[in-house]
């Protein structure tokens, strides 16, 4: 079997907030790759630029200098409407909060993103999808009537849903309690693995699950690769 | 006498800010009364023939006339005093409107009660236009009417009938002379100013009218009998610009006889040498009077509270000649008009001494104009 | 060493707040915008109405002065002795007579055609002056500085007062007055001090000079003003052949029209009172997580409702203000506009008619604070309880409004149920409106439920909207719920316009049924006019109208207790009419003249005005007098008859029914049916010189013309006011719209971050506008309709007894339905352009993290 080709490549990435005036470098010459399937955690303090990192590689963001290819996706070279046209088909994103839309219901979250990628919404896959994280039974609720941890889960299911090459999260446990973080971030390793998607974690060295393939830091803009512990 | 120059001021009125009386009234007095000869109208010049019933009508050609009649009169247990005055102002000397509403006059009516026991000064004022059968006069007899008002003679020799019916009270009286008409001035002919003979005007009175009627006061109607005076005058122009204003004095004396008088004043407060004035005896001889002759003093003012102008409501007045001293006083302060113009016209008592020291009583009216 | 001022625990929230405001200035702008808009409405309405009112109530004065009553002769005119008795007996009674005549004025240097049509009134400036003193010094009409020689005014020199257009135009020439087969100049001395009536100038003359031109010197009308008890006197002693009537008729087009903006200024107010009660409660639920905030941090309910409550009188105190000034502007600004567009002169006067005054005041101030209070203290109340703001429970909300909302229908129907009060139906108008707006909201929301499921997952923007608009409505509801009022008026104004217009066209097509008139401004023609015409080649039927004042002895069963003899005043028509004729009375009851079989007395219809105004009903026996004839008549009433003629009101008999007819009509109705015909009329008409100069040959589609266009000027004003009602929707909407984004920026970020394109994003606020100002037009048809019917049917017959038949036209609809989508769409637009890409989104963390 070929090697399948990297989910993110990148090279020397430097990125910077437009129109902050001077172009400060946040991320610098950062260079990693990422093997489909792959779980990847990566740490840092606050303010290290963990979240823009992340940002960059779902296309949020633009690439001041350096390559960044994402899905075989050259992003460094994709304008606006690429990028977000990459981002639909491609990336699934799970943030701290608010990853619902409130209008909708759990089931039509997950719906939503299909449909955005003209997928068959067939709901037996969703609601089997809901029912590996345990939500299946709360399909019809709206998001303001579930816990938080709830809604992580939901939004992990949303962040599948469509099938995406690779599951970009920032921080989804922030904001949950000890035990229910675990279960999030545990559940969410899982889901990943059997949709054989991508996965790059951004979260707290204590709260790390088990099964990732590697842990990363950014530390002053620069990227360092740690051991991964067992457990 | 008396000249009503308010119709220019009424007119002045009725063209400007309607129904309030002028600020000066005295000074449009004097601009009507003191006009230029206007061209067209007839001058008082020269003395003319008087016939009667005939001048008792209007006279066509000259600016203003009037029908002007004054009396006091006593009910059960009251005294009053009336004054009614039927003023002509003419517009267009040639009076020689075809259509009915072409009037060439306009009319001014006024009528007024003194009620001393109530303190009441009751007044009334019509306007109109000269309109046949509404208003104006016949001209060979006397028959004088403005809507609805009335004085006239039914026929030569009989009483003169009135007929008022204003808001606040009516007349209905019966006036019947009891001496002849007396021709002031120069027989009729009665000069105003001493600087301008022109300014002069035909000028005649009855001095003495028993009457009797009736008068109707609110609700209460009051069975009156008294003795009225009748003044008659028309002119074109007969005041002098610097003629302030008048006092004018008919007052009727118990013993029968009569006293009219009225004094010119001029801008400056003195009187003009033109004032004059007539005594009427008991049987109807006439006795004319200068200024020279009479000699009046103001003995007792009255400021209205409205208008604030001050009155003199009580005279003396002496007559060296017919050895009359005489006191004249109104018989309560405020007969003040606030119509269309102001002046002060009321009922006055008089208490006079004749040549042999006897007193005497009469009654009579009082006009004072120009404060 | 640095110095620390102490700040008061006040000084420090109202610091916050300030800093709150100017960081989201859009908010405070918008706010502030909210009620200066909705007051401006309800100000310009009504500084609009009055402006107008007044305008009329001057031109009404300029014609009748401040009399109450006046005298007129049943035929013909009143003789100058019957005057003479009149004012000696009734010395007390102000009285003022009048000679006037209509006549054609040809404007030099403008062709025949164009000559103008002015009302001459000769008065008499002494009775005038009377009048104008015993209440009003400055009622008279004239102004204070003419400067015009007694002597010559009297004397019927030939001088005249006109209006001061009529004295523009005419530029210091003499009046060229045509009269008989003469032409009469006559100088002008000054101006009058009001402006023209309705549709004619006027001109002012002494009542001598009037009687010279028109060659007759009886009274055409003696104005009085009477109080009770001299009424009673003066019927008792009326001359016979004069008649005495009310000068309280105010009917006709101008008090239609002045009725009707009074029902505007109605919806105005309502409107006015949503937006700001929609911008406020907007403006206090954005501050939501602030008070929270407070809470948590220990502030005390009472302070923080006292904070919200000081917010809510500021920003209501500076929007009244602006709302006011902006208002009167607008106003002026709109009658301005109409000066210019509209010919005729009766606008000119409006001008100086806006004014500020304390119905304004009242009115601004009851909208503005009266909104701002409404939507903050409900919330207020929340607070207290609560310690800081929350969204009220949309379900609860739903149910009050759901209640309250029958209950005002159920009260407005109750107002209307057996009653014929003007004043009831106004105030039924009211609570309908607002029964319906209340009801409207919960079944928006059930509608946009519904509406999710009109979609299916292809269209997945659909969707979304449709659930973003279910959501929604709690922020728009109140703005969505004024969209819907301006949508609504702007159909029933626009129908009850259409509907009025038609009606009034259908009536003269029905009435006016002969191609020509022959009328002699009232009075007789020759009596053997309708034989000659008749002989004409050209003239197929002539008809013989005659039309007298009467008054009706006694209306049996009627209880009219105003103890006033004019109400018992009417016109009579007697007729004969060709066949071609007999429709001309179109019946609303009962049966037509010729319908009615031989009876025992002769048959009368009764036109609506008339029978609405005495009661009168289908069989019902009427006793009257005509002037001349020494004995009363009875008829009996067989049929009622639709009748938009000004005036007491009328009845129609036929001239057989008559034993003793008046010999000659006071107008002749000519027949033809070819259209060469009309000319070789005209020719053979001018060729009879000895018929009266004064009588014309009137096209009846010159009438229908003149009247249609006096129509149309004269509701021009309402129909412009409909648009700033919709202007105000507009900014309510967009207010809203702009509030519901800032609050739903998180939602949007995520939907970018899920891949939504900027081409989508804009489809997404598009069709939410849509769904929303669909839904709004939707549910605003059936109260347009509603309205239509209450302005058409119930006011306006209520207060002219005339009957209208509400049309409601799909063009009507069309319109208001474009505009109220495009206001929505338009408010989206404005949204899109605040709403920052993607990138811009996540340009910085904070915006990330931060959702405030």
């Amino acid at each position: 079997m070929a090697p399948a080709a990297p989910l993110i490549d990148s090279y020397k990435l430097t990125l910077s907030y437009p129109g902050s005036g001077q172009e400060a470098e946040i991320i610098q010459a950062c260079s990693f790759r990422l093997e489909a399937g792959q779980a990847m955690a990566l740490l840092g303090r606050s303010g290290s630029g963990k979240t823009t990192l992340l940002h960059a590689c779902a296309g949020l963001l633009p690439i001041s200098t350096g390559k960044l290819v994402v899905c075989g996706q050259p992003l460094h070279r994709m304008g606006e409407a690429a990028r977000t046209a990459f981002r639909r088909q491609h990336i699934g994103l799970i943030f701290q909060q608010f990853n619902l839309i409130p209008t909708l219901t759990v089931l039509e979250n997950l719906q939503l993103v299909c449909a955005m990628n003209r997928r068959a919404t067939a709901e037996r896959e969703l609601l089997n999808l809901l029912a590996s994280l345990e939500m299946a039974d709360k399909h019809s609720r709206f998001p303001a009537q579930l816990s938080g941890g709830e809604q992580q889960r939901v939004a992990v299911a949303r962040a599948l849903a469509h099938r995406p090459s690779l599951v970009l999260a920032d921080e989804p446990s922030g904001n949950l309690d000890l035990e229910t973080a675990r279960l999030v971030l545990d559940l969410l390793v899982a889901a990943c693995r059997t949709q054989r998607a991508g996965l790059v974690l951004v979260t707290h060295a204590s709260e790390l699950p088990a099964g990732l393939d590697s842990v990363a830091r950014l530390d002053q803009g620069r990227l360092v690769f740690e051991p991964v512990r067992a457990g | 006498m008396n000249w009503r120059s308010l119709l220019v001021a009424v007119l002045v009125c009725l063209l400007t800010a309607c129904g309030q009386p002028p600020q000066t009234p005295r000074q449009t007095a004097i601009s009507l009364l003191s006009l230029p000869a206007a061209d067209g109208f007839a001058r008082a010049e020269r003395p003319r023939e008087f016939s009667f019933p005939r001048d008792h009508g209007r006279h066509s050609g000259y600016r203003t006339e009037w029908w002007y009649i004054t009396g006091n009169l006593q009910a059960q247990d009251r005294r009053l005093g009336y004054q009614v005055t039927f003023f002509r102002f003419l517009l267009d000397p040639a009076e020689d409107a075809q259509l009915p509403w072409e009037s060439d006059a306009i009319w001014l009516a006024q009528a007024a009660v003194s009620d001393p026991r109530s303190g009441q000064f009751l007044t009334s004022e019509r306007l109109s236009r000269e309109l046949t059968g509404l208003t104006g006069s016949a001209t060979e007899s006397l028959d004088v009417y403005a809507t609805g008002w009335r004085l006239w003679q039914p026929a030569a020799g009989e009483p003169y009938e009135l007929r008022i019916n204003a808001a606040q009270f009516e007349l209905q009286l019966t006036l019947q002379s009891e001496k002849p008409v007396v021709l002031q001035g120069e027989q009729g002919l009665s000069r105003k100013s001493a600087a301008d003979p022109l300014n002069a005007s035909y000028y005649y009175s009855q001095t003495r009218l028993v009457t009797h009627g009736n008068v109707q006061l609110g609700d209460q109607s009051l069975a009156v009998q008294g003795a009225s005076w009748f003044d008659r005058e028309w002119s074109t122009s007969a005041l002098h610009a610097r003629q302030a204003g008048w006092d004018w004095f008919a007052l009727q004396l118990d013993n029968g006889c009569e006293l009219m008088f009225y004094q010119l004043r001029l801008q400056d407060g003195s009187a003009d040498r033109a004032s004059a004035g007539v005594w009427v005896g008991q049987q109807g001889e006439v006795k004319r009077l200068s200024s020279a002759q009479v000699g009046l003093t103001p003995i007792r003012f009255w400021t209205s509270p409205d208008t604030g102008k001050r009155y003199p409501v009580a005279w003396q007045m002496q007559i060296a000649d017919l050895g009359l001293r005489l006191q004249v006083s109104a018989v309560m302060p405020d007969q003040e008009w606030q119509g269309r113009f102001i002046y002060w016209e009321g009922a006055v008592d008089v208490t006079a001494t004749d040549p042999a020291g006897r007193s005497l009583g009469g009654h009579g009216y009082l006009e004072l104009t120009g404060y | 060493m640095i110095k620390a001022s102490p700040l008061s625990a006040w000084r420090l929230r109202w610091l916050s707040s300030w800093r709150y405001f100017r960081a989201h200035p859009l908010q405070l702008a918008l706010g502030i915008l909210g009620v200066t808009v909705g007051v401006a409405a309800v100000v310009a309405v009504a500084a609009a109405r009055q402006a107008v009112s007044a305008s009329f109530e001057r031109n009404l004065q300029a014609l009748e002065g401040t009399a109450s009553h006046f005298i007129v002769a049943a035929d013909g005119a009143i003789g100058l002795s019957d005057y003479a008795d009149l004012r000696a007996q009734f010395p007390h009674i102000a009285m003022a007579p009048d000679i006037r005549e209509q006549v054609r004025l040809s404007i030099p240097g403008q062709t025949e055609d164009a000559a103008r049509r002015v009302t001459v009134l000769g008065l008499d400036l002494i009775s005038e002056a009377d009048f104008a003193s015993q209440e009003n010094p400055a009622a008279g009409l004239l102004p204070s500085d003419a400067e015009i020689d007694p002597a010559d005014w009297f004397g019927g020199m030939p001088l005249a007062l006109v209006s001061p257009e009529l004295a523009q135009v005419m530029a210091g020439q003499p009046l060229p007055i045509r009269w008989q087969d003469n032409t009469y100049q006559i100088p002008i001395a000054g101006s009058l001090s009001v402006s023209v009536a309705l549709n004619d100038d006027l001109v002012v003359m002494d009542i001598s000079l009037a009687s010279r031109l028109f060659e007759r010197a009886g009274i055409d009308r003696l104005r009085l003003r009477l109080n009770a008890g001299q009424l009673e006197q003066l019927r008792q002693h009326l001359p016979s052949g004069l008649l005495l009537r009310g000068n309280n008729d105010q009917s006709g087009l101008g008090a239609a029209f002045n009725l009707n903006l009074m029902a505007m200024g109605l919806l105005a107010l309502l409107m006015g009172v949503l937006m700001v009660f929609s911008t406020f409660r907007l403006l206090l639920l954005q501050r939501e997580p602030i008070t929270r905030l407070r809470h948590a941090l220990g502030s005390s309910a009472a302070a923080q409702a006292g904070d919200a409550l000081c917010e809510a009188i500021l920003i209501g105190l500076l929007g009244t203000a602006l709302g006011l000034l902006a208002g009167w502007g607008l106003a002026w600004w709109v009658i301005h506009w109409l000066q210019q567009t509209l010919s005729d002169l009766w606008v000119s006067g409006i001008q100086s008619g806006i004014r500020v005054s304390m119905e304004m005041l009242w009115l601004g101030l009851l909208a503005g604070l009266g909104g701002a209070l409404l939507a903050v203290i409900p919330l207020l109340w929340r607070v207290l309880k609560t310690g800081y703001l929350n969204h009220p429970q949309a379900a609860r909300q739903l149910r009050w409004a759901l209640l309250t909302g029958a209950l005002l229908l159920v009260l407005a129907a109750g107002l209307l149920w057996r009653s014929q009060s003007l004043l009831l139906a106004l105030a039924a108008l009211f609570a309908a409106t607002m029964g319906y707006l209340l009801w409207s909201l919960p079944v928006l929301g059930r509608l946009a439920v519904w509406l999710r499921y009109g979609f299916g997952w292809r269209q997945w923007l659909g969707v979304v909207a449709a659930r973003r608009l279910q959501n929604s409505l709690g922020h728009t509801g109140p703005a969505l719920v004024a969209l819907l009022l301006a949508v609504a008026s702007m159909i029933g104004i626009g129908s009850m316009i259409d509907s009025f217009r038609t009606s009034v066209e259908d009536w003269m097509d029905t009435s006016l049924s002969a191609a020509a008139y022959v009328t002699n401004t009232g009075r007789a023609l020759p009596a053997d006019m309708p034989a000659e015409i008749r002989r004409w080649p050209e003239v197929e039927a002539v008809s013989w109208l005659h039309t007298t004042n009467i008054q009706l002895n006694s209306v049996s069963g009627s209880d009219s207790g105003a103890g006033s003899g004019s109400d018992y005043a009417a016109e009579l028509s007697i007729v004969d009419l060709p066949v071609q004729g007999r429709d001309s009375y179109r019946m609303l009851a009962g049966e037509s003249l010729w319908q009615a079989g031989d009876q025992a007395l002769p048959a009368v219809i009764a036109g609506e005005t008339l029978a609405a105004r005495q009661d009168i009903t289908i069989g019902q026996l009427l006793s009257f007098q005509i002037a001349g004839s020494a004995h009363s008549l009875s008829a009996r009433v067989v049929g009622i008859f639709q009748d938009y003629r000004a005036g007491p009101g009328r009845l129609v008999i036929l001239r057989d029914a008559l034993s003793e007819p008046p010999p000659a009509p006071t107008a002749v109705g000519l027949y033809w049916s070819s259209e060469q015909s009309g000319d070789a009329v005209r020719q053979r008409f001018e060729a009879r010189t000895e018929w009266p100069g004064s009588a014309e040959l009137i096209d009846s589609a010159q009438v229908k013309a003149e009247t249609l266009r006096i129509f149309d000027q004269t509701f021009l004003l309402t129909s412009s006011l409909r648009w700033i009602v919709a202007l105000v929707a507009l900014v309510g909407i967009s207010g809203a719209l702009l509030a519901l984004q800032l609050e739903r920026r998180p939602e949007l970020q995520l939907l970018q971050s899920l891949g939504l394109s900027a081409a989508e994003q804009r489809r997404l606020m598009l069709y939410e506008a849509g769904l929303l100002g669909g839904l709004a037009v939707l549910l605003a048809l059936p109260l347009g309709a509603l309205l239509a019917w209450l302005l058409c049917e119930v006011i306006n017959q209520r207060a002219f007894g005339w009957h209208v038949a509400v049309r409601l036209l799909p063009g009507h609809y069309l319109l208001a339905a474009a505009v109220g989508l495009s206001a929505t769409l338009l408010a989206s637009l404005l949204c899109l352009r605040n709403t920052p890409s993607a990138e811009q989104a996540f340009a910085t963390p904070a915006a990330w993290g931060g959702r405030l």
